[in-house]
């Protein structure tokens, strides 16, 4: 059983997810906000639990469907919908929309449009965090399709050999855009690809946040102990197209309904409310509050400032001199 | 068979040629490639030989005659051949034995290859040169279509310019032991240079003077000492001349083909002397300044330009300019409009002088205005007013306000 | 003091390491080896492995871990054992570094240098024998330094430390040997964005850099013995790029050559030449020529080598050539 601060907060996050996902596709369908949008919904537990564990000081790596785990790090709603809209007020001044969305000083290294590409970032900050003792772990996030990919294997094995404070969380969500795993996959359950670079490989089911926060925690214990690596597959479904408009003809409507059954918030409210630890009426709440939360994040984005073009050129480079 | 001789052309850009001499008389037996006269081009003199042999029958162009290319100026034939028929066979169709299929050129038999390879390219009326040499060129006023290129196809680069015997330029000379320096000139000189003699060939600049009694202003810069407020005559000028501008548009304005174009603003250059030569940085809107502001700025200015700190900004957009030598001790002086404005005013050394007032001689601190305008903008009449208008004012202050 | 240009590489890493602990080396065969060309020998000894760190061959994965420890503090030195495997961890250089910043909204600063050899010499044939220098200044956001002599290896590899930008460091394996007074100062730089006039002349301006700032100077000396004065200028970094101490030589000199051991096509120098077309066309006499890396792999045997890359013959001739003299 989670502990209630922890368990609100997760229940928190993930309507807050869930909210601004689906506020986003509306603007997206009503022509406000341009751009690849990649949603997260279906897959919310994973971020919210896994960054129930983190603090501020800890560092993640997103991948190019990121919403999430910006949230779950602790993103305002204002401040990520703006970036959605490319407007002034975003996190990263309209630069970086959906799918590069960061916030460096909540630990977040960034969403990251490659696949793959995020993972030796995140294993860099792992190896800071290292060289300076002090506590922090970083966390991977990833898709099966990044774990083709080679910058995972060189990752882990870097990763593996130098014990770095690092968590790989595979967000096994069954397709890249519309290629099946198995099609694009050697391995049935991705946490076995642990194994050849001597690390500890789970695969646990991505919708039900007990059995994700049960594999972190250990997980978290042995990097913040300096014993290495981790990777936690979390097999989770994307409810909604790769895309807004995604005609999805690789997949059927009733694979969609039967995960929609295993809503990973409807889960946990049902075992919050089993648990004795919320009332239905504080979980009702906590839902309202998540959506008035996301309506004013459109409102604030809709009225916010579009970039000066006149700062075109700022910040390729940092001018602030060298360092003495 | 007689043959007709032609006006040979000699060089591509040859129109025309004056006859100076004849060196056969007519009825004279003359051989085809024995010199026959001699003549002069814009470019070169030059014996030309007889392109035909026989008698002189008779010589159609008098010395000294301006003779378009290819046009007859003699005709040869036998002795006793009726010349006009020669002449008539040979312009109404080619002649038999006629040399000039082509007008322009030379017979082909004794000078087969005539026009250098390298020129081919200019037979379009296009003369390649290299950017550099043109901008070269220009700057020593060469018109490069007449220098001889030595580039890749007859390209005039830029050692053909700096190579170019024109008129008039000057021979490098071997310095003597005693007397004379060449001094390169700078870009600042010439860009002066091209400037003042541009202003001069191409405004009509007239002149008008007057005196102002400045005892007004003599007494208003010692109220503003007073006040502890620093101002110069010159800024004192500067100001009148602003106040005065507003209500004198033409005097504010410029002049292209079609229009005459009047400024709704005020800014007046003031002529500043350095090391390197004249600059004339620009007190913008001088018109809604005060005194003591343009005093602050005509300072820093002059400063700056001493130090030679202006930006390319402060040296430009001018709608009027003083020039002020009265330090030198200069009484009065014609200046040159600085282009494209219509005017400028010329000021001279403040001093005291004994002047007749109310049939009194009294002394009183004079200084004399020149306004040099452009009469092509603004008559003489008007422009006289705009004198006598800032002398009323520097001679009544109070009107400024 | 004099020091050759591996030793002045060394030494400068070795300064930074004592003056800033979070100034750190990784690479292939860095520790008890001293890198295969010896740039960080010894270091390991003072320093120990965890600051002179052997990596994986893995150049993807250290590349982008140098850029995950830039962002959370650390100040990495990425040691490519040849900067021909910079293509191998191209995303994260060109897609993750050079982007880091201007995507977090100017909220990150990515202090890292990825330094390395390149270059002809050594018989080391088609993959590690390549000029690479012109990829990394066709994406914004990284820096590019290529040093020709022991004393600019010191004062830009300083520099590039001390930067807070991505740097691509470019050294040549030919001029390690080269020996050369090098400045003792221990915060003696050489600030990115200033060209070196490394000889001055008065007809025609020649730009080079790495070893051909060498060869430049070799045909200067020839094109002098023919009353020819050349100008020979190193720009030392192509981001930034000091386009006005180039163009303010062609104006005087009103020709240039630009050669380089990168290919010619749309090599850099092809770059400085359009843009000394756009900026100071009424000042040339000649189009401006390049001289590069013929456009073909470079080919082991020496001979092959030589054919394929410009001789110092070959920069006397293109400078005769813009002055008309041939």
């Amino acid at each position: 059983m989670i502990e209630k601060d922890r368990a609100r907060f997760i229940y928190q996050t993930m309507n807050r997810i869930r909210c601004f996902e689906m506020k986003a596709v509306s603007l997206f369908e009503s022509n406000k906000l341009r751009g690849s949008v990649h949603l997260y919904v279906g897959e919310e537990a994973v971020a919210a639990t896994v960054c129930s564990q983190l603090s501020e000081e800890d560092y993640i790596a997103s991948t190019h469907r990121g919403h999430g785990h910006c949230i779950a790090k602790g993103a305002t709603l204002d401040g990520a919908m703006a970036e959605l809209m490319g407007k002034s007020t975003g996190y990263c001044k309209g630069r970086s929309g959906s799918m590069h969305i960061a916030d460096l000083s909540k630990g977040n290294l960034g969403a990251n449009a490659i696949v793959g590409g995020g993972i030796p970032i995140a294993t860099g900050a792992a190896l800071a965090s290292k060289m300076q003792n002090n506590g922090r772990v970083s966390v991977s996030f990833f898709g099966d399709g990044a774990s083709n990919e080679g910058t995972f294997h060189e990752s882990l094995n870097l990763a593996a050999v130098w014990k770095l404070p690092i968590i790989f969380i595979c967000e096994n969500n069954l397709y890249g855009i519309s290629v099946p795993s198995w099609q694009s996959t050697s391995v049935k359950d991705i946490s076995v690809r642990g194994q050849a670079y001597g690390i500890p490989g789970i695969t646990v089911d991505g919708n039900d946040v007990e059995a994700i926060d049960e594999a972190f925690r250990t997980a978290c214990q042995r990097a913040r102990d300096g014993e290495g690596p981790t990777l936690i597959e979390c097999k989770t479904y994307r409810w909604l197209g790769h895309w807004t408009g995604d005609p999805q003809p690789y997949r059927t409507r009733e694979e969609i309904e039967e995960w929609k059954q295993k809503c990973p918030i409807k889960r946990y409210r049902t075992k919050l409310i089993e648990q004795g630890i919320f009332t239905s009426e504080e979980l009702d709440g906590i839902e309202k509050e998540a959506q008035a939360e996301a309506d004013r994040a459109a409102e604030f984005a809709l009225n916010s400032p579009e970039p000066d073009p006149a700062g075109l050129l700022d910040d390729v480079f940092y001018e602030g001199g060298a360092q003495v | 068979m007689g043959e007709i001789i032609i006006m040979p052309k000699q060089g591509l850009q040859m129109t025309e040629g004056i006859i100076t001499n004849w060196l056969v008389n007519e009825g004279d037996e003359i051989k085809e490639g024995e010199p026959l006269f001699e003549m002069e081009t814009d470019k070169l003199a030059i014996t030309i030989d007889s392109t035909a042999s026989g008698t002189l029958l008779k010589i159609l162009c008098e010395e000294d005659e301006i003779v378009a290319v290819a046009d007859p100026i003699a005709v040869v034939g036998e002795p006793g051949e009726d010349y006009e028929a020669i002449l008539a066979a040979g312009q109404g169709s080619t002649a038999p034995g006629a040399t000039a299929a082509e007008p322009a050129d030379l017979p082909e038999a004794s000078q087969p290859a005539v026009a250098p390879v390298t020129e081919a390219p200019e037979d379009a009326g296009h003369v390649f040169a290299s950017p550099r040499a043109k901008t070269c060129a220009k700057e020593r006023g060469i018109d490069y279509h007449d220098v001889p290129g030595s580039g890749p196809l007859g390209m005039v680069i830029e050692r053909d310019i700096l190579n170019a015997q024109v008129p008039g330029a000057r021979v490098p000379m071997t310095a003597p032991a005693r007397g004379e320096h060449q001094i390169p000139v700078s870009n600042m000189r010439r860009i002066i240079a091209q400037r003042m003699t541009d202003s001069l060939n191409t405004l009509a600049q007239a002149n008008h003077r007057l005196t102002v009694d400045m005892s007004a202003a003599v007494a208003l810069r010692r109220q503003l000492q007073d006040a502890e407020l620093k101002v110069s005559y010159n800024d004192i000028v500067i100001r009148c001349v602003a106040k005065a501008l507003t209500e004198f548009p033409m005097m504010n304005s410029t002049m292209d083909d079609q229009f005459i174009t009047t400024k709704d603003y005020v800014n007046i250059g003031m002529a500043v002397a350095t090391d390197e030569g004249l600059l004339v940085p620009v007190i913008r809107d001088a018109d809604l300044k005060t005194l003591p502001e343009i005093s602050q700025i005509s300072k820093d200015l002059a400063t700056r330009t001493k130090e030679n700190k202006l930006t390319p900004d402060e040296l430009t957009g001018g709608t009027f300019t003083v020039s002020n030598l009265g330090m030198f001790d200069i009484e009065s002086f014609t200046a040159i409009i600085n282009k494209p404005e219509a005017g400028i005013l010329a000021v001279g050394k403040m001093e005291k002088k004994p002047v007749v007032c109310q049939d009194e001689i009294v002394i009183r601190p004079l200084m004399q205005l020149s306004l040099t305008y452009d009469h092509r903008i603004v008559d003489g009449a008007p422009a006289a007013l705009f004198l006598r208008r800032i002398k009323q004012l520097l001679e009544h202050p109070g009107l400024l306000i | 003091m004099i020091k050759t240009y591996a030793m002045a590489v060394h030494d400068v890493m070795a300064e930074e390491m004592r003056r800033d602990e979070r100034v750190f080396i990784m690479g292939e065969d860095v520790e008890t080896l001293g890198g295969v060309f010896g740039c960080t020998r010894d270091l390991y000894k003072e320093f120990g492995t965890e600051r002179v760190r052997n990596t994986p061959i893995s150049e993807a994965g250290f590349v982008g871990a140098g850029i995950g420890a830039a962002c959370a503090g650390m100040r990495p030195i990425v040691e490519l054992m040849y900067m021909d495997f910079t293509f191998v961890a191209m995303d994260q250089i060109l897609n993750q570094a050079a982007k880091t910043r201007y995507i977090f909204g100017g909220n990150a600063k990515i202090p890292l240098v990825i330094r390395g050899q390149q270059g002809i010499g050594r018989g080391n044939a088609a993959t590690h024998s390549q000029s690479v220098e012109t990829f990394f200044m066709h994406i914004p956001g990284l820096k590019v330094a290529c040093p020709s002599t022991p004393a600019d290896a010191a004062g830009l590899l300083r520099t590039a430390i001390r930067d807070d930008n991505p740097v691509m460091f470019f050294e040549h394996k030919a001029l390690y040997a080269q020996k050369g007074e090098v400045p003792e100062d221990i915060d003696f730089t050489i600030p990115f964005g200033k060209a070196d006039i490394k000889r001055e002349g008065t007809d025609v301006t020649i730009v080079a850099n790495l070893l051909y700032v060498g060869r430049a100077l070799e045909a200067a000396e020839i094109l002098s013995g023919e009353g020819i004065s050349a100008e020979v200028i190193d720009p030392r970094t192509l981001v930034p790029l000091d386009m006005n101490t180039i163009t303010e030589s062609v104006k005087k000199t009103g020709r240039l050559v630009v050669v380089h051991e990168a290919h010619r096509n749309a090599g850099w120098g092809a770059e400085i030449a359009a843009q000394v077309t756009e900026d100071v066309f009424p000042y040339l006499d000649a189009a401006p020529i390049r001289l590069g890396t013929a456009p073909c792999p470079l080919p082991f045997n020496l001979g092959l080598e030589n054919a394929a890359t410009p001789q110092v013959a070959d920069i006397v001739k293109a400078a005769k050539t813009v002055l008309y003299r041939i």
